[in-house]
């Protein structure tokens, strides 16, 4: 371990990962890019290093995107990736509450909480964790994913039909293009591009960013108030602040974890779940969605704490735990390195390399976020005919540079429209991209569920694991409902 | 105007379509799979309950309506995002960008704030920043017209 750290804080090694760091940050920031797009398209400039050195690099631009995320989310309510949706719910009404730096602090704050940690656990526990993910099957997989989904819907603002439908409509969305197992294309209108799915970016930008710009021009919006910057001191987060949302913090860093760390779920999931949590425990819920804290502290812990979770599997198992950990994977078989049981054993100078880069990232990125975070609400300041149309600009191209084809130019329109639409009659967005995201994975653990067994859907049922989650499920489903009438009747008898 | 009960119905609708074009899919896989009909069937159920849902219950106060000034604001700024598709499509990433940047600083700024050789400096900066980000530095294909 020490000779890999000796040799990542050689100059040029450590140049590598400051400048990768960097480069994460800046693309995790831009609407339309993300340190796992960063991991793509510079993976094969990888090929001529040393294995260290390019697996650090693809390492500290991954790090570095995943935190870098939270400015766009917080300064212009456009997440980077699905790992930073959540933080859009609370982040953005910070910034039009002129709290934009405090937003960031807290953000940043979390963030290197979330990774610093999980790698430490990650470094440390993987071969065992990995043993425990072992033995859940795909009855325990569907639920999980189902509860979460319950769960967001549940406390989605709205009624808890408007919730479910939202998600029923994210599901339904889920399905088109090949469908798993059998490769049957389903809801394709023959229209190839849509063979593969839909595009998330494309349903992503349009859904926030674009829809979020005709609104503004609706409104007559021309500018963000002015941020409060007199004051501010540290992280701009009070000791009161940090104590009051402990539980919180620590709760969305399990989260995060646990949910990194199940092969095929990833932070996407686990910021959605943790906030939802964060606002049922919470004795102020009210406030959730309108500008607390306590939403950017459960976001981006929980989102940064599935790094470390899903480095686990990776490593430990060979498995990748989201589709950046797949590409790292690839960078690590590029270089002739098999990931799984014998890698601790075959290469343990990459292990290492690999935990030590994240840690050394997460550092860099909390010094170079704690300089920054002062001048990234200069952002703010750009009156929105100068800053619109950039964004715009970066969503198209975002689009077509993810997929190569001009389709999804019409994607990303008719998602900004769908968007509008779904804000006029209320249906909540965070249930319905929950739900896009997980459908795949539902339905492969759903069929291979009834699949294993002669006893059809009943294991979803009978699986200890599988059934607590599906009653936590439909308890949250029903609570909304059987709760206040419940408090009325307590209240009259 | 009060929605979740129109909403509950147009669910209801598209729930019961989804269904009965999921359930003509017929693949045979696993004796045991019940093969790719049942997601979509599933999802579309929840759509009707939710649907049904919405029509039975209490509907919430309708939210303020926009004005006539504001709708007609919105549509032009989506008109402008679909005259950048077509012309990205058309004549590839340099003209479209240059030309879409300039119309959307032009209308989200207003006659009080325009000054059109910012305008035109602005559109210009914008399309060969894209291109330096996007071609040069990320070594990524922008889009090329099918006209030229």
């Amino acid at each position: 371990m020490l000779n890999t750290l000796l040799t990542l804080m050689e100059p040029l090694t450590f140049l590598v990962i400051l400048l990768a760091t960097v480069l994460g940050i800046i693309l995790g920031a831009i609407p339309g890019l993300s340190g796992g797009l960063g991991v793509a398209l510079l993976l094969p400039v990888t090929f001529g290093m040393e294995p260290q050195v390019g697996i650090a690099m693809l390492v500290s631009i991954w790090i570095g995107g995943g935190s870098g995320g939270l400015i766009g989310s917080i300064l212009l309510g456009i997440p980077g990736s699905p790992s930073s949706i959540a933080t859009t719910f609370d982040g953005y009404p910070m910034t039009r509450n002129g709290e934009a730096v405090k937003a960031l602090g807290a953000g940043i704050v979390a963030s290197f909480l979330g990774t610093a940690f999980s790698i430490l656990i990650a470094m440390f526990l993987s071969p065992l964790m990995a043993r425990l993910a072992l033995q859940l099957g795909p009855w325990e997989y569907f639920s999980l994913g189902f509860c979460a989904i319950a769960l967001v819907s549940a406390l989605a603002r709205g009624s808890v039909f408007l919730g479910m439908s939202s998600a029923a409509l994210g599901l339904l969305l889920s399905t088109v293009g090949f469908a798993p197992i059998d490769g049957y294309a389903r809801f394709t209108f023959g229209l190839i591009n849509l063979a593969g799915g839909i595009d998330l970016i494309a349903l992503m930008l349009g859904l926030f960013a674009l829809k979020q710009i005709v609104q503004d021009q609706a409104r007559g919006q021309q500018q963000v108030p002015k941020v409060d910057m007199s004051d501010i001191r540290g992280f701009g987060v009070s000791l009161r602040e940090y104590l009051d949302n402990a539980w919180n913090i620590i709760r969305s860093f399990l989260i995060g974890l646990w949910i990194g760390f199940l092969p095929g779920m990833g932070s996407g999931l686990a910021n959605m779940v943790a906030y939802a949590q964060a606002k049922s425990g919470s004795r102020h819920p009210e406030k959730f969605g309108k500008g607390t804290v306590d939403g950017v502290f459960a976001s981006e812990t929980s989102n940064n704490a599935a790094v470390g979770g899903s480095l686990i599997p990776m490593v430990a198992l060979g498995i990748p735990g989201d589709g950046t950990t797949a590409i790292l994977l690839g960078g690590l078989m590029i270089h002739g390195i098999q990931a799984g049981p014998l890698l601790f054993a075959n290469n343990p100078e990459i292990v290492w390399a690999l935990f030590l880069t994240a840690l050394i990232a997460a550092v860099l990125t909390l010094g170079l976020q704690f300089f920054g975070m002062r001048l990234f609400p200069a952002i703010l300041k750009i009156p929105y005919h100068f800053l619109y149309p950039v964004i715009v600009v970066l969503g198209f191209i975002g689009v077509f540079v993810s997929s190569s084809t001009a389709f999804n130019y019409v994607l990303l329109l008719a998602f900004a429209a769908f968007g509008l639409l779904m804000d006029k009659v209320r249906l909540p967005v965070g249930p319905f991209i929950l739900a896009f995201i997980l459908g795949p994975m539902l339905e492969l653990n759903l069929r291979r569920g009834i699949t294993y067994t002669d006893e059809g859907v009943w294991p979803f049922f009978t699986r200890p694991i599988s059934a607590l989650l599906l009653a936590v499920a439909l308890f949250s489903i029903l609570w909304p409902w059987v709760g206040p009438r419940l408090k009325a009747r307590r209240a009259a008898g | 105007m009060n929605t979740e009960r129109p909403l509950g119905v147009a669910l209801v609708a598209l729930g019961v379509t989804g269904i009965a074009v999921a359930s003509q899919i017929s693949v045979r896989t696993f004796n045991a799979d019940p093969g790719p009909k049942l997601f979509p069937i599933f999802a579309c159920t929840i759509l009707v309950i939710c649907g049904l849902g919405m029509i039975l219950s209490k509907p919430a106060e309708p939210g303020p309506p926009l004005d006539r000034a504001g709708l007609l604001r919105g549509v032009v700024m989506a008109g402008l995002l679909g005259y950048y598709a077509l012309a990205l499509w058309l004549v590839g990433f340099h003209i479209a960008s240059f030309t879409a940047v300039l119309a959307m600083w032009a209308v989200i700024a207003g006659p009080a704030r325009r000054v059109w050789w910012q305008g035109l400096v602005y559109a210009a900066a914008v399309t060969v920043g894209v291109h330096l980000l996007f071609a040069t530095t990320l070594n990524a294909f922008l889009p090329r017209g099918i006209l030229f």
